[in-house]
């Protein structure tokens, strides 16, 4: 696993502060890689359920890289962000891998601990959501956002009100219209006649 | 699929419906837009998905088929065999309140291993449960505790029913296995003890049960007692009021319900307490404290409100059978009798008040009656402590029910016994009446101070709330009531620096007690009450690292002490001298630190007998002096004697502590499979005992990390020390002691890690700290000198390391360490070629 350059996780988390989209990439790949070596872990151990605790897997990974930052750095809101998109990579990939196993031969599917949208967590789901999750990103990036800091990292309400500095209460109203709205672009109940 | 545009405009009606409240409002939006018919639609459709429940699973074609799939297969039953989860039904073992459950075992056949299924009615779970129980469940998993049924696992099967996993308990209902085992009184109440201790430890996670009946207790074959359904009840009770009374009632018992569940309030600490008192009353005289329950249900309630408990020696007469329950108990009717009433009568009663604010204020208060009870002491219930009586008085005076006033009650009767201060405890008094004349207070305060002195966790009308945030509520109230240079005002400081001391909150505790020493100095107060003042400012100092005011203030009580005789006096005089030697400890003055522990002891052993937790405590400070002095062996010794002592107490927390120790030792000595093994009990045991952002936990992963990184353990160690990091942060100033040590540790992972570029500020930050107010010879200082010299060397500064290594095995070796391992790893470097300066013009004493 690559190891950043002391401060250079700082530096980076600065620059992503500051609005820098290449600072927020290279985030989220280092990201990626702890989250996706403690999740090869955590399945390893829970075999046969294949049960991915996204929540447990971005807390710890974000104590870990919080450990490396200046203590100086007080914002936890970039670092979640940054998390939230890795652990969906991880998820994703994992997903891919299940459905190309799947239609190789018999594969058990994969389930995320929390399942907050309620359409389960397959892994077609999972893949189905992530293109959904695209065309949202697309149309409102914000509630994008919560839907892949709910769905794919497992973070509370809580924890998104704290990372956005919003309440608790909006929170709460994004995520309604975040889900509906996934929920719509899944294509759950589209009528045939639908043209816009 | 949407222009950004059109998303717009639905996303902007959409959200103002989900907004509206009333159906007419929803309507009217609607209809405003009715010749966007499209929109119109795609709203609605938007509407129809949000009302979609998150536990339903939703397909991607029609999300109505789903909801009736959903709802079919909620009748479908569940039958052995059925896999669920990770688990296989074996057969069902009963039906609950709750649902049915069953003998389960795991289905993949990694372990070999039996539990107890539990499906939960799925009709009784809302939506809002549901979130709830998945966020609970883990605080649930976490609570470990030997007398408490493990919860395992949970979730919701592939049928969307809900289901918990939990240890499942081979024994019997405690009732059952009491009139089996045919126990006397004085066996019973030992087992209701052991099932209060549990439910006290819950409460300390605010945990709690609220469902305590014989059936949720059982022993087992061993003996022990094991309760079932922790915080179940809790985890299923609804979110809005009018929920909450309703369906907590169908699921409790109503015979064992509290008189609050039974009026349809939310459950607190003290409804465990009264469960606690119906128990120990059924096993005590054979007989249900409430009448079989019947309907209609509302009249039996209205009946269970309003008729008092009869007493247990009352009760022993009404039955028939009065002869076998006595003989059950191996004692004759008039034995028992005798047994039932006076101290045991007064403490069923005490813990089955109607009021919960008449109760004992915590289940451990009532382990502690019970306790006393079963020492023949006296107990509490009988002579009525302050609380309750001010309770009974602010009952009968609704009107003063105030903070100010049951501070005026309270010291009402302290001036009672303190002639000298009576003058200005009265002007007080009428300047803390007046106020509370102008306050118009409800009930909560009364209860709300009690509560705040006697237990670390309550709810205020039924919500969740931090002891902090009431604190900061209780010290906000007292500047707004009480004038500043009242002695209420001093009183009241007192208390609750007291508790935000022992919440270990010490800037906040520390300005408290500075106000109330400063007022009884003022006041010329009570010489003993003054000491005590003093002592409880001079912790908060000695917490926070200001040594020298805490030293002196510990003089000065050491001054008053030495001349009382009195029992409380010398017991004083032990902790003030335990105490003082800490703070000389912390100066690195290690022969004054070792000849106050060796005299505290000695008195502790006088005052309290040689198998007393006092004494376990002297033993342990004595383990930690000679540590300090390098004397391994003898600190081996005495550690060895206090764990002994605390394991017989059951004191785990201090256990906790003491294996940490024992640990630090073990490792010093060599001995690296007890070092690893002492200190992982020790961090895991500490872990179960004290919330995540607890010191003592981040003293505990200090601790670990230490072990660890003389083990070279060094990924694991660091993340530790992170942790402990964080929580240090959280409650101490950025150059706190530990922290110097933290560094040390970090600095020894960096060149283990082959980075000692970064060691070297972290060395040099921790030295300069440190010595602030440790002496050069103190042990942390020469280690950390010792680290720095290896970081030197490793950073190509031999000369400058070789400085810090003559000089720190000069002090090593002079006068009274024989800590060998750091001498030899000084004298290790000074030996090898790197360090080899041209002229070796410094020779060691010793050497």
């Amino acid at each position: 696993m690559p190891e950043p350059a002391p401060g250079e996780l700082t530096r980076l988390l600065h620059r992503h502060a500051a609005g820098s989209q290449e600072a927020f990439d290279e985030l989220v790949a280092l990201s990626y890689d702890r989250l996706h070596q403690l999740a090869r872990q955590q399945l390893r151990r829970s075999r046969p359920s294949q049960t991915l605790d996204t929540a447990a897997l971005v807390h710890e990974v974000y104590l870990r890289l919080a450990g490396e930052v200046d203590v100086q750095w007080q914002d936890r809101s970039h670092f979640y962000a940054v998390l939230s998109r890795a652990m969906r990579f991880v998820v994703v990939d994992h997903a891919r891998r299940r459905s190309a196993e799947k239609r190789g031969g018999g594969a058990s599917p994969l389930t995320l601990e929390t399942d907050r949208l309620g359409i389960g967590s397959d892994a077609e789901t999972v893949l189905a959501v992530h293109s959904a999750l695209d065309q949202l990103a697309a149309l409102d990036s914000r509630l994008a956002g919560i839907v892949e800091a709910r769905f794919f990292a497992g973070m509370t309400e809580a924890e998104i009100a704290a990372s956005l500095h919003v309440s608790t209460r909006t929170v709460q109203r994004d995520w309604r219209r975040a889900r509906a709205w996934l929920l719509r672009l899944l294509g759950a109940a589209t009528p045939a006649d639908v043209s816009i | 699929m949407f222009t950004p545009e059109r998303f717009a405009e639905i996303d902007q009606l959409f959200e103002k419906l989900l907004e509206a409240g009333s159906a007419s409002e929803k309507e009217a939006l609607l209809s405003a837009h009715r010749e966007d018919s499209t929109l119109v639609r795609e709203v609605q459709r938007l509407l129809e998905l949000d009302r979609l429940d998150e536990t339903t699973v939703v397909s991607r074609q029609s999300p109505e088929a789903t909801t009736r799939r959903f709802a079919a297969s909620l009748a479908d039953e569940p039958r052995a065999d059925d896999r669920i989860g990770a688990y296989r039904l074996v057969e069902p073992i009963g039906r609950g309140g709750m649902g049915i459950v069953w003998r389960a075992e795991r289905a993949d056949g990694v372990f070999e291993q039996q539990v107890a299924l539990k499906f939960l009615s799925a009709g009784s779970l809302s939506q809002s449960a549901v979130q709830r129980f998945q966020r609970e469940r883990q605080i649930l998993a976490d609570l470990s505790h030997d007398s408490i049924a493990r919860l395992l696992d949970g979730g919701v099967d592939d049928e969307g029913r809900p289901f918990l996993v939990m240890e499942l308990v081979d024994g019997s209902s405690i009732v059952e296995h009491c009139d089996r085992e045919r126990l006397p009184l004085d066996a019973r109440l030992r087992l209701v003890i052991a099932a209060a201790r549990a439910v006290q430890a819950a409460h300390r996670r605010l945990i709690v049960h609220c469902d305590l009946k014989p059936a949720n207790i059982l022993v087992t074959s061993e003996g022990i007692v094991k309760l079932l359904d922790f915080g179940i009840a809790e985890l299923l009770g609804g979110d809005s009021i009018e929920e909450t009374g309703g369906l907590v009632l169908r699921r409790l018992t109503p015979e064992y319900a509290s008189p609050e569940l039974l009026a349809g309030d939310t459950a607190t600490t003290s409804s465990d307490v009264y469960q606690l008192g119906l128990l120990a009353y059924e096993l005590a005289c054979g007989q249900r404290a409430r009448p079989r329950v019947e309907e209609p249900l509302e009249g039996w309630i209205r009946n269970a409100l309003t008729d008092p408990i009869p007493p247990a020696h009352e009760a022993l007469g009404r039955g028939h059978d009065a002869d076998s329950i006595a003989t059950r108990r191996r004692t004759t009717v008039a034995g028992l009798r005798r047994q039932l009433t006076g101290d045991l009568d007064a403490i069923l009663r005490r813990a089955t008040e109607a009021d919960p604010a008449d109760r004992y204020a915590s289940v451990d208060a009532l382990v502690r009656d019970l306790e006393r009870l079963l020492d023949h002491r006296a107990v509490d219930a009988r002579q009525g402590g302050w609380a309750y009586r001010g309770r009974k008085l602010v009952r009968r005076h609704p009107a003063i029910a105030s903070l100010a006033s049951l501070l005026l009650l309270l010291l009402v009767g302290l001036a009672d016994q303190n002639r000298r201060a009576r003058q200005a405890r009265e002007r007080a008094e009428r300047q803390a009446a007046a106020s509370a004349a102008l306050a118009v207070e409800k009930q909560e305060v009364a209860d709300f101070l009690v509560s705040l002195l006697t237990d670390t966790s309550f709810r205020l009308q039924g919500e969740k709330v931090s002891v902090l945030q009431l604190l900061r509520r209780g010290v906000e109230r007292a500047d707004q009531e009480l004038p500043a240079e009242s002695t209420a005002r001093t009183e009241i400081d007192e208390i609750l620096g007291r508790v935000y001391y022992q919440l270990g909150s010490f800037p906040q505790a520390l300005e408290l007690l500075d106000q109330s020493v400063a007022a009884r100095r003022a006041y010329q107060e009570d010489p003993a009450k003054l000491a005590t003042s003093i002592l409880l400012l001079a912790w908060a100092h000695g917490a926070l690292g200001h040594h020298q005011q805490a030293k002196a203030l510990l003089h000065e009580a050491r001054q008053h002490y030495e001349t009382r005789t009195d029992p409380a006096g010398r017991q004083a005089l032990a902790e003030v001298l335990t105490r003082l030697s800490y703070i000389h400890g912390m100066q690195g003055e290690l022969e004054p630190m070792l000849e106050l522990r060796q005299k505290s002891l000695t008195l502790r052993r006088q005052l309290y007998g040689d198998d007393h937790l006092e004494v376990a405590q002297a033993l342990n400070d004595l383990c930690f002096a000679y540590r300090d002095l390098g004397q391994y062996t003898q600190a081996r010794a005495d550690c060895v004697e206090a764990l002994k002592i605390r394991r017989a107490h059951q004191l785990w927390v201090e256990v906790a502590r003491t294996e940490l120790n024992l640990a630090l030792v073990e490792s010093a000595l060599g001995h690296v499979t007890a070092a690893q093994r002492l200190s992982l009990i020790g961090l895991e045991r500490t872990e179960e005992l004290f919330p995540p952002d607890h010191f003592r936990r981040a003293k505990a992963l200090i601790s670990r990390s230490r072990v660890l990184v003389g083990l070279g353990a060094v990924d694991e160690a660091a993340s530790q020390l992170r942790r402990a990091r964080e929580v240090y942060a959280f409650h101490f100033p950025d150059d706190h002691r530990d922290l110097a040590l933290v560094a040390r540790l970090e600095a020894e992972i960096d060149l283990q890690r082959g980075r000692p570029g970064d060691a070297l500020p972290r060395l040099e930050w921790a030295l300069e700290t440190l010595r602030r107010d440790h002496d050069e010879n103190q042990h942390l200082i020469l280690q950390t000198r010792t680290v720095l010299a290896e970081a030197l060397l490793a950073t190509g500064n031999p000369t400058e390391a070789r400085e810090h290594l003559v000089d720190v095995e000069r002090r090593l070796a002079v006068g009274r360490s024989d800590d060998e391992i750091w001498l030899r790893r000084v004298r290790g470097h000074l030996a090898s070629p790197a360090t080899t300066a041209p002229a070796r013009s410094v020779v060691p004493r010793n050497g």
